[in-house]
């Protein structure tokens, strides 16, 4: 199992965060309806965003943003960038080491 | 009362004038999807309008009314929005409504347990009306969940009132009753609190606002000065940037936790659910039983039923044939009415009601829980793979009920492109209509109901295969493109009402069916029985000619020229197929036995039917073309002749390849 400080605080895509991480969004990179569409469920700078769990064949990925519950496409999560913080729930990271970011 | 919910196509403005006498008022439902709004819709006006509990589900307008202390007012349930800015075609038709319709009151209905998301929508609404009532649904969940929320501080952050419900157990409705009328009647002064942009916006705002020319009253000259200014990315993102951040505050005021443990564990149960229902290994399977499993309900319980009504519609039949001897009725009549009209009417009502009857409600018990949400996330990847939109699986759960509800349902999707894939494969979900000529078919070549769900079951998969098959096709081909953006909110569970989704699903599809035995199959049956009578110059019957003329090529496909007949005069509705094919048999082997499995079996057994020709009947069944409900709704969605054309000939050409086949398998493997 790795842990997410050995990259530290490096901003990266939210489709990157392991299962039961949380991160801080940076910035939100889409254009147009994706854009406008993100922004109005509350993906903003600075909201706090975790990765919950992840469809059978890995795509798309649901996370928890200001109480909801809301999954992503990766192709849509990759355009948002997040901070990673250290998480102390990490009961759900056994997980990430199927897939190594 | 009045339940028809208003179709949007003819025209938005006209809706109300059809609905409402001037001196009624006018009250909108409004607030983001799953917040419970179609409960609290049911509670203010006693209207069981069917809930849902996935996102975007409510796409026509239903409108139903409520007395408010001797004042009447129609309440309008808007289609749900997460906000007014981003406009899917939902999110549009909600907020024309509140522009253009000036509505008395607003109910914004949020839900308590994820408060800061729901009242970036109430925050936009003040905006636009000052005449809003803020509705805080589910506060039973959320207590549940450790949080409660404080109605007084709400208010007092919002500036309009707040009433606290528990819409599905009529908790605190009077209390909004009472706040409405005391809005409507201008007891209630509300004095809402905009949100605060920073001072550049602000400024631009005033500075447009003079220069806006005279507006219609309904709608702010703020409102519409910053909707302008939005049209930039960045002054955008701002403005949403200010309104969360303001719902976070309220949110942090109004909402606490309640220091105890009991909460946590509950959702840690749910997420554990969860955990199974979405995991790689146990999600499909979990997924393949339920669905199993409720075939399996569906059969074993429709048997009795069924077998009980035919005995009923049997002795009628009996009764009404001594009447029609009594009066000396002249034979075609006779056979008309009894043979064609009354026994197509008693099939459809004995052996196609209590399946249907038995599947709805099974299905929408796991959709008012949440899980079709699931499934939808558990199924999005492969409907990424194949060029679809995921709100396809919705739209095709939709069409498991009826596929001109699931066409019309495909406007929840935003991209042309996805919505016509969506429109043209939600066919291949076998409707209620063709499940019990399923159920019935695998129930004659499999022993045991267990064995015979199964059949069913990889019936309903490959009538999901095939849509996934021909959207990839599609996307491939004419509809070349890339998937455009999705996402799908994951609602908690929820504990359906199971009496009342029992009851209502029992006695709408009964009505529903029975309804449609008497217009639709009652007057095919006499056609039909008309066409198996009147005979060509040649001495054959019509029906028999023309299942002459199509038996070579029903033979490459392993069915015979009769069903093949059976399947086009069913065009009308597919639950008439099995009647009509019976009648046909009949009308050549002298069979007088009606309804029931027992006989179906020995009738098509007498006209050569193997194993093979029941599996290629049930194939063609899910993959042929929609019944003419079907077209027509395909038609007025997609405004093109040529995609409905395509929509019926695509899935035929695909039926018949599968048969054919099937047929050459079965052949070469020395089955058949």
């Amino acid at each position: 199992m790795e842990r997410n400080s050995d990259r530290g605080p490096k901003a990266r895509a939210l489709k990157d965060l392991h299962l039961g991480q949380t991160g801080i969004i940076r910035s939100v990179n889409a254009s147009g309806m994706v854009r406008n569409r993100l922004l109005d469920l509350g993906f903003l700078p600075g909201t706090e965003v975790t990765a919950v769990r992840r469809a059978p064949m890995g795509d798309p990925t649901a996370f928890r943003i200001r109480g909801a519950i809301l999954a992503l496409r990766a192709q849509d999560s990759s355009l948002v960038t997040v901070t990673p913080i250290d998480s102390l729930q990490m009961d759900a990271e056994t997980e990430t080491g199927v897939k190594a970011c | 009362m009045l339940s028809r919910p208003a179709k949007l196509a003819g025209g938005r403005a006209a809706y109300l004038s059809t609905h409402h006498s001037p001196d009624e008022h006018v009250i909108a439902l409004a607030g983001n999807p799953n917040t419970g709004k179609s409960t609290v819709f049911n509670a203010l006006t006693g209207l069981r309008q069917h809930t849902g509990n996935w996102p975007g589900k409510t796409v026509d307008l239903a409108f139903g009314r409520v007395d408010l202390g001797g004042r009447r007012a129609v309440v309008v349930d808007l289609p749900g929005a997460y906000s007014l800015l981003a406009c899917s075609e939902d999110e549009a038709i909600a907020r024309d409504f509140l522009c253009e319709q000036g509505p008395d009151a607003v109910v914004v209905v949020v839900e308590a347990g994820c408060l800061e998301r729901n009242l970036s929508l109430v925050l936009q609404i003040i905006e636009l009306t000052p005449r809003v009532v803020v509705c805080v649904n589910l506060i039973d969940e959320a207590n549940r969940l450790g949080m409660q929320v404080d109605g007084e501080a709400l208010e007092r952050e919002l500036g309009v009132p707040v009433a606290l419900t528990a819409a599905s157990s009529g908790c605190g409705i009077d209390q909004l009753e009472r706040t409405l009328a005391d809005l409507i009647d201008g007891r209630l002064q509300t004095k809402p609190l905009p949100v605060a942009y920073p001072p550049d916006i602000e400024d631009a705002s005033r500075e447009l606002q003079s220069k806006l020319p005279t507006l219609p009253s309904a709608v702010s000259r703020r409102y519409v000065a910053l909707r302008m200014l939005d049209t930039d990315p960045a002054i955008r993102e701002r403005i949403v940037e200010s309104i969360y951040c303001r719902a976070k505050s309220i949110s942090d005021r109004a909402v606490s936790r309640i220091p105890s443990s009991a909460p946590a564990s509950r959702a840690a149960a749910e997420s554990g659910i969860d955990d199974v229902l979405t995991s790689r290994w146990l999600g499909f399977p979990v997924m393949l039983a339920l669905l199993g499993g409720v075939f399996w309900i569906t059969l074993a319980a429709a048997n009795y039923p069924s077998a009980l009504l035919a005995r009923i519609l049997f002795h009628m039949e009996w009764w009404l044939s001594v009447a029609f001897r009594a009066a000396h009725a002249p034979d075609w009549l006779y056979g008309a009415a009894v043979l064609g009209a009354y026994r197509t009417m008693a099939w459809v009502v004995s052996v196609m009601l209590p399946p249907m009857a038995i599947f709805f409600p099974l299905f929408t018990l796991l959709e008012d829980l949440g899980y079709l949400a699931r499934v939808s996330f558990n199924m999005d990847w492969c409907f990424k793979k194949c060029g679809a939109h995921g709100k396809q699986s919705l739209t095709m759960a939709m069409g498991f009920g009826c596929n001109a509800a699931g066409v019309m349902a495909c406007r929840i999707i935003d991209s042309p492109r996805e919505r016509l894939v969506a429109i043209l494969t939600n066919n291949f979900a076998p409707c209620n209509g063709r499940f019990p000529t399923l159920i019935a078919l695998a129930s004659l070549i499999a022993a045991g109901s267990l064995r015979a769900s199964l059949l069913v079951a990889a019936m309903v998969l490959l009538g999901i295969a095939a849509s996934l098959g021909m959207s990839w096709v599609l996307s491939r081909t004419v509809l070349r493109g890339v998937p455009s953006s999705f996402i799908l909110e994951l609602p908690p569970y929820r504990t359906p009402q199971v009496a009342r989704v029992l009851w209502r699903s029992l006695y709408d599809r009964t009505l529903l069916v029975l309804r449609r035995a008497v217009i639709v199959a009652a007057p095919a049956g006499a056609v039909v029985w008309a066409l198996a009578n009147m005979t060509t110059p040649a001495g054959e019957s019509i029906l028999t000619w023309a299942a002459r003329v199509l038996h070579p090529m029903a033979t490459v496909m392993g069915l015979d020229g009769f069903i093949l007949t059976s399947f086009i005069l069913g065009l009308p509705a597919n639950e008439i197929v099995l009647p009509i094919l019976v009648m046909a048999y009949s009308s050549s082997t002298a069979l007088t036995e009606i309804t029931g499995l027992a006989p179906l079996g020995r009738i098509l057994a007498a006209n050569g039917w193997t194993w093979l020709t029941a599996v290629n009947t049930m194939v063609f069944s899910v993959l042929h073309f929609p019944c003419s409900t079907a077209l027509l709704t395909i038609g007025a969605e997609t405004k093109s002749a040529r995609w409905t054309a395509f929509a019926a000939l695509m899935p035929t050409a695909l039926a018949i390849a599968v048969c054919c086949a099937t047929r050459a398998a079965a052949r070469l493997l020395g089955l058949a």
